[in-house]
């Protein structure tokens, strides 16, 4: 018969679900967190992803001279996602102290399972900052470029001077109706195919490199100060057609917590519109082990976490900020 | 610390913690811990016959134990015996 110490238990149910996280066997529907959106398949092997991606080639008119032996080549590009950031929690305690303090065997059990799931949630909450981080602090090298809209700005109302609640209230109406037609402009611009929304510049190197969009392939990531319920039932508006029918997959909307935005100095920052592959992490290697120290007595388990991650250029995103202003006076 | 003891005693299955969000099944209910073992024996065999290969977990004992536990449990013995015979309080 094999038998297993409570510590073996405990380990091997946790790598198990790891494994069972970490290669998307588990095809049971559940609430995706924000670290899971941005996630993509494990690469086992290697260290980097690579992505090519190709220009447009161009329209011609007709001619009676043939070209056929003329070559016609078209620019590629990769670009790479793969530096692999190595971290790890170790935590340790020692069972006969922790026994003292338990009722019985019960209140042990929940104990070490709980401080076990502390080490998971720490890799949650580090990653979840790691990533908003690196969201909010997007600076595309062309963003400045004629033609690009890659970073936008709104223009919304303060309430400041507002002589009465309602003259607020239709300064707040104003505002929410200026970020609708934002994001719904955003999104009609996304369909079409445009450099627009690519961190590259086809001026300058000769190249013709554009994007178009399916609606399944987008995601809006907002700020919550911004998504009230009328922007958020924009997503289901935006969608009325004889065409589209209640199956049709609608673009992902993913709600960031305000005090994310404020806590990364990004207070005014409304949100993003992206393709859902632009920034994206993935793990090499996740796993947790753990040592008994006969001569202290001590366990220490330890968690390691290798990833990556990255941005695309080769995939459209836009950011979409908020410039304040004072309602013109009469 | 003024200590109690109890008659019966209860093993826990599948700690309630943050990390064990309940995986739920094809009609969005949350697996039973048992329903957790066997389909993890699934899983596992799953995996080991489309990757030839042993589930990638250092933990190897841990594996055998998921399946030994489900062959004690179709026995029919309960799952609160399986764990008092095979898991030790140390």
């Amino acid at each position: 018969m094999i038998t297993l110490n409570q510590n073996e238990y405990f380990n091997g149910l946790v790598n198990f679900v790891l494994f069972m996280r970490l290669y998307a066997l588990n095809k049971s529907k559940k609430e995706k967190t924000i670290v899971d959106v941005f996630a993509t398949e494990t690469l086992e092997y290697g260290d980097q992803k690579a992505f090519p991606f190709a220009e447009m080639p161009k329209v011609e008119d007709y001619d009676l001279t043939s070209s056929l032996l003329s070559d016609k080549p078209i620019k590629y590009s990769e670009e790479f996602i793969g530096n692999p950031i190595k971290k790890k929690i170790a935590l340790s305690y020692i069972r006969p102290f922790l026994k003292m303090a338990m009722m019985d065997a019960n209140g042990m059990s929940i104990f070490v399972g709980h401080i076990l799931g502390l080490m998971e949630t720490t890799k949650e909450d580090y990653l979840y900052n790691e990533i908003m981080k690196d969201l909010i602090n997007w600076a595309p090298t062309n963003a400045s470029k004629t033609g690009k809209k890659l970073n936008q700005s709104i223009s919304l109302y303060t309430e400041t001077g507002a002589a009465s609640a309602s003259e607020v209230m239709a300064r707040r109406q104003l505002n929410q109706e200026n970020i609708e037609i934002a994001w719904q402009k955003t999104f009609d611009d996304f369909s079409i195919y445009s450099d627009a929304f690519l961190d590259v510049d086809n001026k300058t190197d000769g190249t013709n490199f554009k994007s178009g969009l399916n609606l399944d392939d987008l995601i809006f990531i907002g700020n919550a100060r911004f998504l009230n319920e009328q922007v958020v039932s924009l997503m289901a508006t935006l969608l009325k057609s004889d065409v589209i029918d209640k199956n049709f997959r609608k673009p992902y909307l993913l709600k960031v917590p305000q005090l994310t935005f404020d806590n990364n100095n990004a207070e005014n920052v409304i949100g993003f519109v992206a393709h859902k592959h632009w920034y994206q992490w993935f793990y090499h290697f996740n796993f947790m082990g753990s040592f008994f120290d006969i001569d202290t007595v001590r366990t220490k388990n330890v968690l390691h976490f290798w990833y990556s991650k990255g941005r695309l250029k080769g995939l459209p995103a836009s950011k979409v900020t908020a410039n304040f202003i004072d309602f013109p006076s009469n | 610390m003024q200590k109690f003891s109890f008659n019966k005693r209860e093993d826990l299955l599948i700690p309630a913690t943050s990390f064990f969000r309940p995986i739920k099944d094809g009609n969005d209910k949350p697996l039973s811990g048992e329903t957790l073992l066997k389909a993890m024996e699934k899983i596992a065999d799953k995996y080991e016959t489309e990757n030839e290969r042993p589930v990638p977990i250092p933990d190897q004992k841990f594996l055998a134990w998921i399946r030994q536990y489900n062959k004690m449990a179709s026995d029919g013995i309960s799952s609160e015996k399986i764990f008092q015979r095979t898991i030790s309080k140390i």
